[in-house]
This record gives structure tokens, C-alpha cells and sequence, in this order.
């Protein structure tokens, strides 16, 4: 069934309709568009009786007091995103300690300072990276690099080792590639300003600068995978250039704004 | 003044500490909050303390709001998500149905319990439907709150929330087993 007929189903239904003449020919045309109208008919039917729910007095006080009790106990910690140079600030002390120790120790004539110093700075480096969970790939071009995994603490191997969620984002990082995905500009009247804006919003929340949202991936599409059905997951790809088979993919966790996936 | 407006004064307040302007604040939302999260939750406690949780953070990150929406948009917006929090550490660690305790010196606790109390056939259809669907349709078709605006405290665009209602009322009704045709 088409979107437009979906749509016309779903009005009527609903009786918002000013004129129900298209409607009800579809809907009096075949079986299924007259079951799918009769499904949706029944469901408004029973979603009109539930009732309204409002707090009682009592749970009301008890949130209040609850509420101040834990704010000030808690006062309020205002934790802000941690800016990328914030971030890079500790590769770069450990750097900047390492070549100081390098220009004291040639200043200083030891014989063997050279290979000591680049040991050192070896060891300085993987301590970096290993702190420093947002680690870009070298060699980048444009600024569309694609941080290795998100901000959480897990590590790109611990995602690799997860296959049936791997095994999803390449599935729907191929479709995107093979131009499945229409872009929310594509997409027309139906995308608003403002969900743009948050989508944007959620990429740069995830380090994904250069980055546009192409799409969301549906739960029914994760549940072919097994996997979580509450997740949904933003598709994004670098807006320089045109896709192809090196584009790389990215899968941003739409509640958390969390990088989840890069597939490169 | 508009009320999108009157709350964003309220909520410039609050971000300078001003705590009467956030009571303020929740008095004008609270009950919607806490019945977005009763319907998604379906259970009243977990309920409570979602809508508890979801105004400690909107008090926290109230001087992250941009005012790009309206406040009511922003603060569901983390409602929904700290019910969906509460759905997967509920999967994680299932647990029996908590008791729904009432105060016994609030007269009218029992007759509010009771008015928002939903059949049982239509509460078990709800509590079937994924999480996505379940919110798509309370926000929507519970609520009544446009498909736009809907869409916006999701986060998804108008195209996915339109299909999400649907396709959430079909199973439904599936549920339902069409009793109620008509």
C-alpha cells in the first residue's frame, strides 16, 4: 500500500477529512485497504476511551518535597559536553612533556637519549590513545572523518565483536551506499525545519562535524537483527563528496546522540 | 504573553536558580508528564518516578534549552526518554508489577486512581505494542497532540511518526482481536 493511500486511510479514520470522496472509493475498492481502515477505526475506538490521568494531591506534595529533597542533596551539577580540544588537551601535555624530556636530554649529552626519548614517546602515545576514546582516523581529508566509536567508553573492538548489531549497520550502511536512502531535504514536505535541526544537532552532539542525517533506521528493520527495538539509530554520511564505496557510514543512537557504528 | 513564551522567561529564571519559577514551571506540566509516562510505563509508581526524574533533569540541563522548541516539546522530549530508560533497565531486570500505594489521608486519591485506570484488554494491547509504537500513539492518539509536534519531541521526522501511529494502531487492533469493529 502506498503512502499517499496509507495516509487517506488514516484521515478518514480519523475524520479529519473535508471531503471523504477519495478516501472512501479506496477504501471501498479492496479488501485490504477496507481491513486496514477497520483496523485503524477500532484502534481510535478503544484509544477514545482511555481516560485522562492526572496526579492525585498527595502524589503531587510527594513529588515536590521529593524533588528539592534530591536537588539539595544533589545541587545542580551543570555537566556540559566536553569540548574536542578539552579531549585532545591530554595527548597533547603528554607530547609536549615528551619533547621537553627530549630537547633536556640532547641538551644534556647523553649518549643514549635519542633511542630512550623514542621509547618513551612510543609508550606516551598508546597511553593516549588509549585514554582518549574519540581517537579520529589518520589521513583525514575535508574534516568528514568518522570518530572510530562513540563517547561511552566501549572500544571499536568490543563493537566488532558484537556481529548481529555489526551485521545490521553494514547491511543498512550498503543500502545507503547502493542510494537507498533518500535525504531528509529529498524527503520534501513531510521533513520539517526543526527535526533538521535536531538531527544536526545530534550528529555534532556525537563528533560527527561535515556529517548530514540521511535517514533513521526503523525498529522493524533492527528486529530482523535480534537486536534492542527501543533503539533507533540516525544515518549519516559525510557531506563532501558523492557516495561510494568508500563512503564511510555512520550510525548515531537517535535517543543518546551516541555514535554507535562507523562503517568504513 | 503566549505560554511558550511565559516559559521561557520562567525558564531563564530557573537557570539563574530561581526555584519558584521551576515550580512554576512544573505545576504547568506535571500532570501531562506524568501521564505520558503512565501510558508508556503502565504502571503508576514507575510512572511517578519517571516523571520525578524527568524534571530533576530538565531542572539540571535548564540552561541547555535553546528555546528552538517550546518547553512542553523539550521536557516530554525527556520524559519519553527516561521512560525508555526504565523500559530497558525493566528488561534487564525484570521485576513483579510494584504495589501502587495511596496516601490514605488524600480523599480524592482513590477516585483519581481510579478514573485514569484503563480496561484491562485496552492496558494489555498498549503494553504489547514495541516501545517505539506504544509512544508514537500515546503522544498522538492519547494525548492528542499534533503530528507535528509529536514528531519534534521524538526527534524523528513527521514522515516516521505518521507511519509509526499507523502501523502502531493496526497492531493494535490486531490485539484487539477487531472486537470493535464497526
Amino acid at each position: 500500500m502506498r503512502k499517499h493511500e496509507i495516509e487517506l486511510i488514516a484521515a478518514l479514520a480519523e475524520g479529519t477529512l473535508e471531503d471523504e470522496t477519495e478516501a472512501r472509493a479506496l477504501v471501498a475498492s479492496s479488501g485490504k485497504a477496507r481491513s486496514e481502515y477497520e483496523a485503524q477505526k477500532t484502534a481510535l475506538n478503544a484509544l477514545a476511551s482511555v481516560p485522562s490521568s492526572t496526579l492525585t494531591d498527595s502524589e503531587k506534595a510527594a513529588l515536590h518535597r521529593d524533588i528539592w529533597t534530591q536537588l539539595k542533596v544533589q545541587p545542580v551539577a551543570t555537566k556540559q559536553a566536553t569540548p574536542w580540544y578539552f579531549r585532545w588537551s591530554y595527548a597533547a601535555a603528554g607530547l609536549f612533556l615528551v619533547v621537553g624530556l627530549v630537547a633536556v636530554l640532547n641538551t644534556d649529552g647523553f649518549s643514549g637519549g635519542d633511542d630512550t626519548a623514542t621509547e618513551e614517546l612510543a609508550a606516551t602515545r598508546d597511553a593516549g590513545e588509549t585514554a582518549d576514546t574519540t581517537v579520529a582516523a589518520a589521513g583525514g581529508d575535508e574534516g568528514a572523518e568518522a570518530p572510530s566509536i562513540a563517547e561511552d567508553g566501549a572500544s571499536a573492538d568490543d563493537a566488532a565483536s558484537d556481529e548481529p548489531i555489526v551485521g545490521f549497520f553494514m547491511r543498512e550502511a550498503s543500502k545507503v551506499r547502493a542510494g537507498q536512502f533518500a535525504t531528509a531535504a529529498e524527503a520534501g514536505e513531510d521533513e520539517q525545519q526543526s527535526v533538521l535541526d535536531k538531527q544536526a544537532e545530534c550528529l555534532l552532539r556525537a563528533d560527527l562535524k561535515g556529517y548530514i542525517a540521511v535517514g533513521e533506521v526503523s525498529f522493524a528493520e533492527a528486529e530482523d537483527f535480534g537486536l534492542d527495538p527501543d533503539t533507533s539509530y540516525l544515518v549519516a554520511v559525510p557531506t563532501a563528496g558523492q557516495l561510494g564505496e568508500d563512503t564511510p557510514i555512520a550510525f548515531v543512537e537517535a535517543a543518546t546522540c551516541s555514535l554507535a557504528h562507523t562503517d568504513e | 504573553m503566549t505560554k511558550a513564551t511565559e516559559d521561557a522567561v520562567l525558564l531563564g529564571r530557573v537557570a539563574d536558580g530561581d526555584h519558584e519559577a521551576f515550580t512554576e514551571i512544573m505545576k504547568t506540566h506535571e500532570d501531562r508528564v506524568f501521564s505520558v509516562c503512565l501510558r508508556i510505563l503502565g504502571n503508576r509508581e514507575k510512572a511517578l518516578d519517571a516523571t520525578q526524574e524527568t524534571f530533576l533533569t530538565a531542572f539540571r540541563k535548564a540552561h541547555q534549552f535553546e528555546g528552538k522548541s517550546t518547553f512542553g516539546t523539550w521536557v516530554y522530549r525527556i520524559a519519553v526518554n527516561t521512560c525508555y530508560d526504565q523500559l530497558r533497565k525493566q528488561k534487564r531486570r525484570p521485576a513483579d508489577p510494584m504495589p501502587e500505594h495511596l496516601d490514605p489521608a488524600d480523599p480524592t486519591a482513590h477516585e483519581t486512581v481510579e478514573a485514569a485506570a484503563l480496561r484491562p484488554e485496552i492496558q494489555e494491547a498498549l503494553a504489547s505494542l514495541p516501545p517505539e509504537f506504544r509512544t508514537a500513539i500515546v503522544l498522538s492518539d492519547i494525548e492528542g497532540m499534533s503530528l507535528p509536534d509529536a514528531a519534534q519531541t521524538l526527534g524523528v521526522p513527521v514522515g516516521t511518526m505518521k507511519s509509526r501511529v499507523f502501523r502502531g494502531r493496526r497492531l493494535l487492533a490486531n490485539h484487539l482481536g477487531n472486537q470493535n469493529t464497526i
